[in-house]
């Protein structure tokens, strides 16, 4: 399976407070900090965290909507390596083709001006690539395949439910017939029988299409049905990287652990051993030194963990974690205890 | 600790008033909250689960009247109970109880405070009100609330603006600020829809400690499941404004007997075996729009198990399966029926 993107210590700051000129040093506030992975053609990939932990950031700096700081960003759509980060911002457009974006509230992201059919339309417009009755027959099949109604394509945003617009969001990212999509919390503003819809329809898509998703969510359960794999991000760095079913069941980071076993269970009778994080989630502008995580890590060694950033290292074939102790430490999935 | 029944909604029904015209938000709900028990209600968003929860304290807005119905508060104090559905909803009565005896807390964190007063100042304010206590007393024991629910520093925290605080913090204050007069019944709206489980995790270890400590009834309305297995004694399901199932939470989630929550429970990622559920089942269509509120059953459009020319027809009558668990729907029963022909 080939890549189709890969990111090399992705960097995203934003500087805060007053700026002066003649002050170098303005602070930063890190809000994605030097993370790297590798997205395969045809999986979905996962980033959780909780929120304010730059995953929503992370996904739009990988379509250059934020302009990175630092690192780099390879792509590969026509089995040629492009280094899209370093593109000018005239030659995005022919890749912007390849890759699209479905936003997290359907009732922010549509235009309540235009009708379906003109937002679902508009790219193809934009990029000369249809006009008028082509245009026409490229929405219709585009809806069909998302099961829109096509008889209601020329009502307005308002006329239609949550789900409902959602995929119509999806359609409007899937016209371009684009290899990679980056889903920023699609369904996290649904009712749960609707983002079953939702997330089938994703599924069905990916099938049909061979389509590559970067899934973005902080619903662990949504995650860990679609996604193939799964990065968990805390404080702007990714902390652990595996399977789906190695990250939920055997997780080699604390920080995961600790997500894990707060999903509730859907068993009354079986009590949840959560491991409570004390604490607040730092300030993102002030981190705390070494690891970010130590100081609510109920395993952290106050020597090594407070001094010393740990490496974000290969454990063992793509299984990555970035904890000093991760093969010392017995932790816990979402099943309890994987021992 | 003895059980006792607190607060008992009967047949209590609201609806919208458009022009002249009544439309049926809430319909023809009966529930009993029990002190020291958790009552989950659960709906899909719209079906009028927290048109309920604020009827409780009326805090509807002009537009929504209780067309009928009773909801009784049985005060400690007092031997008859309180119809609140008959109070002033500006009254003094109604006054004393919403904050001091039945208290809330509701779904958004960040607004739910106001911005230009002291998280201390709103909840020394509702202490003083209530109990007529000193400034300087409201303050010691706001203090001793903040530390309670877990509040870091809580010395300085009462001092600070509710900006300084993040979402999970504001959210357990907002715990302190609902308990700070003892109240016999809680009524928690969506209380951590707008938190990332590992908050969630610690704002839940807090209610229910807290409600082991004073023994306080809570309504708890969600729409998330897991959450009302670890939480809930009882739970009641909402659909379209109408109770459609309700029983002890065993009864729901282990042996659930309406179509509907069978469905939900269905449609929701579970964690126990990646492997095995490959494919999530939807429940088909969508909610319908109140004014297009379907003949019979409501569920009917949706429901797998539809019954022709009996639930597009007929509304389901509730009946008792047990001595906790009541459905409203006709499935059960036509098969009961059958059976006795046979």
């Amino acid at each position: 399976m080939k890549t189709i993107i890969e990111v090399k210590n992705l960097k995203v700051h934003f500087p805060i407070g007053a700026s002066r000129f003649f002050i170098k040093n303005q602070k930063q506030l890190k809000a994605v900090d030097g993370v790297s992975f590798k997205v395969k053609q045809g999986e979905t990939f996962g980033l959780v965290g909780e929120s304010g932990s730059g995953k929503t950031t992370l996904g739009r700096a990988i379509l250059r909507l934020i302009e990175p700081t630092a690192g780099e960003i390879l792509v590969n759509f026509n089995d040629e390596t492009v280094a899209f980060s370093d593109l000018k911002y005239k030659e995005l457009r022919s890749f912007w083709r390849h890759m699209q974006m479905v936003f997290q509230d359907p009732y922010a992201s549509l235009n309540p001006r235009m009708t379906v059919k003109e937002i679902i339309g508009e790219s193809l417009l934009a990029n000369n690539l249809a006009r008028g009755k082509e245009l026409e027959k490229q929405v219709i099949a585009i809806a069909g395949l998302c099961h829109l109604n096509i008889e209601q394509l020329g009502r307005y945003p308002h006329a239609f439910s949550g789900g409902q617009r959602q995929r119509i969001a999806i359609a409007r990212a899937l016209v371009m017939h684009p290899q990679f999509i980056v889903a920023d919390e699609p369904v996290s503003s649904l009712d749960v029988s609707i983002q079953a819809q939702i997330l089938n329809l994703m599924k069905d898509l990916q099938k049909e299409l061979g389509l590559t998703y970067l899934f973005i969510a902080h619903d662990l359960g949504a995650v860990a049905y679609v996604c193939d794999r799964v990065a968990v991000m805390y404080l702007g760095q990714i902390v652990e990287l595996a399977t789906t079913e190695q990250l939920y069941y055997t997780p080699r980071h604390p920080y995961t652990e600790a997500l894990m076993s707060a999903i509730p269970s859907l068993d009354p009778e079986q009590p949840m051993k959560t491991v409570f994080l004390e604490g607040e989630q730092p300030n993102p502008a002030n981190p705390p030194t070494g690891c970010t995580f130590h100081p609510r890590c109920r395993y952290a060694d106050n020597e090594k963990c407070s001094k010393e950033s740990p490496p974000f290292r290969e454990l063992s074939d793509g299984w990555f974690v970035a904890c000093h102790f991760a093969e010392k430490l017995n932790l816990m999935g979402s099943k309890g205890y994987s021992n | 600790m003895e059980e006792k029944l607190i607060l008992e909604l009967r047949n209590l029904s609201i609806s919208l008033k458009i022009d002249d015209n009544y439309l049926p938000i809430v319909k023809d709900v009966d529930l009993k909250v029990c002190n020291g028990k958790v009552l989950a209600i659960v709906g899909e968003s719209g079906c009028g689960k927290s048109v309920m929860a604020s009827s409780i304290l009326r805090l509807l807005p002009r537009e929504l009247k209780i067309v009928q119905g009773e909801i009784l508060f049985h005060a400690q104090e007092e031997d008859h109970p309180v119809d609140i559905a008959r109070l002033n909803p500006k009254g003094k009565e109604i006054r004393k109880i919403r904050g001091g005896k039945i208290a809330m807390i509701f779904q958004e964190p960040m607004s739910s405070f106001s911005p230009l007063h002291t998280i201390g100042n709103q909840i020394m304010e509702v202490i003083q009100l209530h109990k007529n206590e000193s400034k300087l007393n409201a303050r010691t024991r706001t203090i001793e609330l903040l530390k309670k629910v877990g509040i870091g520093h809580p010395q300085k925290a009462v001092d600070r603006y509710p900006h300084t605080f993040s979402g999970g913090m504001r959210q357990r204050a907002m715990i302190a600020r609902a308990l700070s007069c003892d109240p016999a019944i809680l009524i928690a709206d969506e209380p951590t829809t707008a938190l990332d489980v590992t908050i969630q995790a610690q704002v839940l270890r807090v209610m229910k400690q807290l409600q082991k400590e004073y023994g306080t009834g809570i309504v708890f309305i969600t729409h998330n499941l897991g959450v009302v297995a670890q939480m809930a004694d009882e739970v009641a399901i909402m659909y379209m404004g109408q109770i459609v199932e309700q029983g002890t939470v065993i009864e729901i989630l282990k042996t659930p007997q309406h179509p509907y929550t069978k469905n939900l429970l269905k449609a929701v990622p579970q964690l126990g075996d990646l492997e095995a559920q490959k494919r999530l089942h939807p429940i088909k269509g969508s909610v319908p729009s109140l004014f297009g509120r379907p003949r019979g059953c409501a569920f009917h459009p949706r429901c797998q198990e539809m019954i022709k020319g009996v639930c597009d027809q007929k509304d389901p009558i509730s009946r008792k399966l047990s001595e906790s668990h009541i459905i409203s729907c006709f499935q059960n029963e036509n098969r009961s029926f059958q059976e006795q022909k046979k």
